[in-house]
């Protein structure tokens, strides 16, 4: 199996690289590939398993689209062939297909490949956390319960994802058909979407930032069956389990603070 | 008559003198009531008046200190030494380093019609602040410590805070930089966010005739590019170093025993050259990012320093500061990395401001570092230590864990770090974890790791990951309770681990640790069995310590150990 991290040096912000960190734990068989910017990405002339891309700065975006832009038709080849793409934070917004920095005045064109306009307001960030519902679609369940997973083996339909935003940007676009979840709590793809990131094949793009994979021991786990793991068991599994959740709690509490739908 | 206040209008004026007297009041009413005054009064001015700053007058010369770690101490300094100089200063050390902090420092050292008498004012600002002060007040100097991946929620990226002091830069102030971080170095020179795509406008020298800032001693770059000096008498036609028309002056650290030739930090800002994307390596790393970088590619590298630690003696507590005029030995007030940047930036900003080496010595003889964020004391065969690590700062903790792993002996480590504020109903933002270098608390003598807080299970995946042995960790949902889950007769040293914000838990925690210390040297019945006993007493198990169990008691019971403990022995006064 063999798994790539893209650009590492840039697109490390707010630890997501320990969700390739926690993957290779997970799958210590493995083959980890981190593709730094000035050499051709794995993907483009070999098949990979998972392509992995976390968050960068707003100006590391511009690079990004720059190095991948020659790639663009791989990467919708990839997608359509069902092969797993994680993009997290900011970097599902390189897809798209314009990002307007506000601040700066500038437009520039992104991949194109997702319907959707990004915009950026450096100084009307948005800080928030998100709690939503992933449905499996019936893949990678092995029941096909109806319901809730519990991390009790249910393996029911639908997969409850807690997770947290910070970002400058807001993405625009109708994503109600395809959203990576639906949000119970906190903002979707911007403030008036109850939809988060957008889910093509195995396409996860979301703006939840940081150990994505650590922090939704469920999702992973489904993950993992997606790469061909039937019964897969994760690295502290019963850890990881007992501290979502612990969080998953916190965020149905009422009381819970922090899931602002205000921003733009 | 006001001295330095600029012309306003009218309406302004009067506007700006109701909100002065108003907030005068207020600081007066709050002193009555045993307030400090530090904030409010100032944030009653802004809202009055949110040209509050610009229309107070203004100390003849205004010193602001910002940077992600280390401007606390260099304001403690920077106040410290100038009043040993005999210089009256005021100063916001007392208070918050938002806009509303320094408009109260301001506005209690005023009259009443907004005359400032005292002629220097050194001012930490947070960085966040920079675009509500620095346009208003205009500071003469601006040292900028560091800049490090902070808060999430508050500072995002170094990009962004890099900007925001970027873009709120007056004109006529002048610069004081950390030569060996490569993010704020580039303050000034239109270089850092803008020119990551756009850097052939950047107008960066050359170094062997390639781009890149030159090294130390590359001084015949100064006829192609103009580096300044402190007399400014090589600085180019267009004022400053890099022909950005701003002066900025550079202090920085030479090598130093235990230097890296790479990094080894989780956090990776900055790893490659902002002008061709090839990694980065360096001559040295003192630590993170801080060092002497270069680009193999290109040329890009740190800029030389004009202040340069060199020669540090830590046995005779001396360091010598390598200028353009000569060697200047100085008095070690500490003897930490992160320390002997903030005496050098210290030396930097004073001498640069005018004050001679020779009574800058004589004022480092007599001042020390406040030491309200490190706190040691022996009792009986153990050493307790209370050491501030800035929770949700990923960098303040990976360097606390460093100094902790790097020490001998064997150590128990207290986490306690959860954000005070969203512990009450947030729901902390954990990312920071992953951040942070939790593999270097991975350490053979670190032989006890005990958590506390609504965080806990988070530390506990955190430190599991980090290849710690869960045999050696140990957690509770209450941040007294840690103080009874260490077993002090397998220690040499506690550490305990402590947030901004939660220093009274700390300090509540240390109380209780030296209670049992006290109780054991003074022949009490078993005092560490006894401590654990008591916290997990509510599940009817004593004897061996069982974090868990304690934990879960604690939570059951839906209350601290703090009875438990507190019986447990008398606390030392």
């Amino acid at each position: 199996m063999r798994i790539e991290s893209l650009f590492p040096e840039l697109c490390n912000l707010y630890g997501d690289s320990q969700n390739i960190r926690y993957l290779s734990l997970c799958l210590p068989e493995a083959e980890l590939v981190l593709s730094n910017l000035n050499r051709t990405p794995a993907f483009v002339t070999n098949e990979v398993d998972l392509l992995y891309m976390g968050p960068m700065t707003e100006s590391a975006q511009l690079k990004v689209i720059e190095r991948l832009l020659p790639y663009r038709e791989r990467i919708a080849e990839l997608i359509d062939n069902g092969t797993v793409l994680l993009f997290t934070g900011n970097a599902f917004e390189v897809l798209t297909e314009h990002i307007f920095d506000k601040e700066k005045e500038t437009d520039t064109e992104g991949l194109g490949l997702l319907p959707f306009q990004t915009e950026i307001r450096l100084f009307e960030r948005f800080n928030g956390k998100v709690l939503g519902t992933f449905d499996r679609g019936g893949e990678g369940g092995e029941s096909g319960a109806k319901g809730i997973e519990r991390g009790n083996g249910n393996n029911a339909e639908v997969i409850e994802v807690v997770g947290f935003k910070n970002q400058f940007s807001s993405v625009y676009g109708d994503n109600s058909s395809y959203p990576f979840l639906t949000c119970q709590r906190g903002a979707g793809l911007n403030a008036k979407s109850t939809f988060e990131g957008v889910r093509v094949n195995n396409f996860f793009g979301t703006s939840l930032l940081g150990p994505l994979l650590i922090l939704n021991p469920l999702f992973t786990r489904y993950l993992l069956k997606l790469l061909g793991t039937p019964n897969p068991t994760l690295a502290f599994e019963a850890d990881a389990i007992t501290a979502y959740q612990a969080r998953l709690q916190e965020f149905k509490t009422p009381q819970t603070t922090g899931f602002t739908t205000k921003g733009h | 008559m006001l001295n330095n206040a600029p012309k306003i209008s009218a309406l302004l004026r009067v506007r700006f003198l109701l909100a002065l007297w108003l907030a005068k009041a207020v600081a007066v009413a709050l002193r009555c009531l045993g307030r400090k005054a530090t904030q409010l009064p100032g944030r009653i001015a802004i809202t009055l008046c949110p040209e509050f700053l610009k229309c107070l007058d203004r100390p003849k010369t205004v010193i602001a200190v910002t940077g992600t770690n280390g401007k606390t101490t260099v304001c403690n300094l920077l106040v410290d030494v100038m009043e040993q100089c005999g210089l009256e200063v005021i100063s916001n050390r007392y208070g918050s380093n938002l806009n509303s902090g320094i408009a109260s420092a301001l506005l209690a050292n005023c009259g009443p019609l907004g005359t400032i008498r005292v002629p220097i004012a050194v001012l930490e600002v947070d960085e966040r602040s920079s675009r509500l002060v620095y346009p208003l007040i205009e500071p003469d100097f601006l040292v900028c410590t560091n800049l490090f991946r902070d808060s999430i929620a508050r500072n995002a990226h170094t990009e962004f805070i890099s900007y925001v002091i970027e873009s709120a830069l007056p004109a006529k102030t002048r610069l004081i930089l950390n030569a060996d971080d490569l993010i704020s170095s580039m303050l000034g020179s239109q270089e850092g966010w803008r020119s990551w795509g756009d850097h052939e406008q950047s107008g960066w020298e050359s170094r062997n005739g390639r781009r890149g800032w030159g090294d130390q001693g590359d001084h015949e770059q100064d006829e192609q590019g103009g580096w300044e000096s402190r007399d400014g008498r090589e600085q180019d036609e267009q004022g400053g170093r890099g022909g950005q028309g701003r002066r900025r002056t550079y202090f920085g650290v030479g090598p130093w025993e235990g230097d890296r030739r790479e990094r080894m930090s989780l956090t990776r800002d900055i790893t490659i050259c902002p002008h061709c994307n090839t990694p980065l390596e360096y001559e040295y790393v003192h630590y993170h990012h801080i060092g002497k970088a270069f680009c193999p590619q290109c040329g890009f590298c740190s800029p030389p320093s004009d202040y340069l630690v060199a020669n540090i003696n830590t046995a005779e507590r001396v360091f010598t500061v390598q200028t353009d005029e000569g060697s200047f030995p100085y008095r070690l007030i500490s003897a930490s990395i992160f320390n002997v940047y903030n005496l050098c930036a210290t030396i930097a900003v004073l001498h640069e401001y005018g004050i001679s080496h020779a009574r800058l010595q004589q004022a480092f003889e007599k001042v020390e570092l406040a030491q309200s964020r490190y706190h040691e004391e022996v009792v009986g065969d153990v050493t307790l230590v209370m050491h501030l690590a800035k929770g949700q700062n990923a960098i303040a903790c990976s360097r606390a864990f460093d100094y902790i792993a790097s020490l001998d002996g064997r150590k128990a480590v207290i986490l306690n770090l959860d954000d005070f504020f969203d512990a009450k109903g947030g729901s902390e933002n954990i990312t920071w974890l992953y951040d942070c270098d939790y593999e270097r608390l991975d350490d053979p003598n670190i032989t006890q790791l005990v958590i506390g807080g609504i965080r806990s299970y988070d530390h506990y995946l955190r430190l599991l990951i980090a290849g710690v042995a869960r045999e050696k960790i140990r957690r509770t949902r209450y941040e007294h309770d840690t103080a009874a889950l260490v077993e002090l007769a397998e220690v040499d040293k506690v550490f305990i681990l402590y947030d901004v914000y939660t220093i009274a838990r700390a300090e509540e925690v240390l109380r209780r640790l030296r209670a049992r210390l006290t109780a054991t040297t003074t022949a009490q019945p078993t005092a560490g069995a006894a401590g654990v006993a008591e916290v997990t007493g509510a599940s009817g198990k004593a004897g061996a310590p069982t974090a868990e169990a304690a934990g879960a008691a604690s939570e059951a019971a839906g209350s601290s150990a703090e009875g438990a403990s507190g019986s447990s022995g008398k606390a030392a006064t």
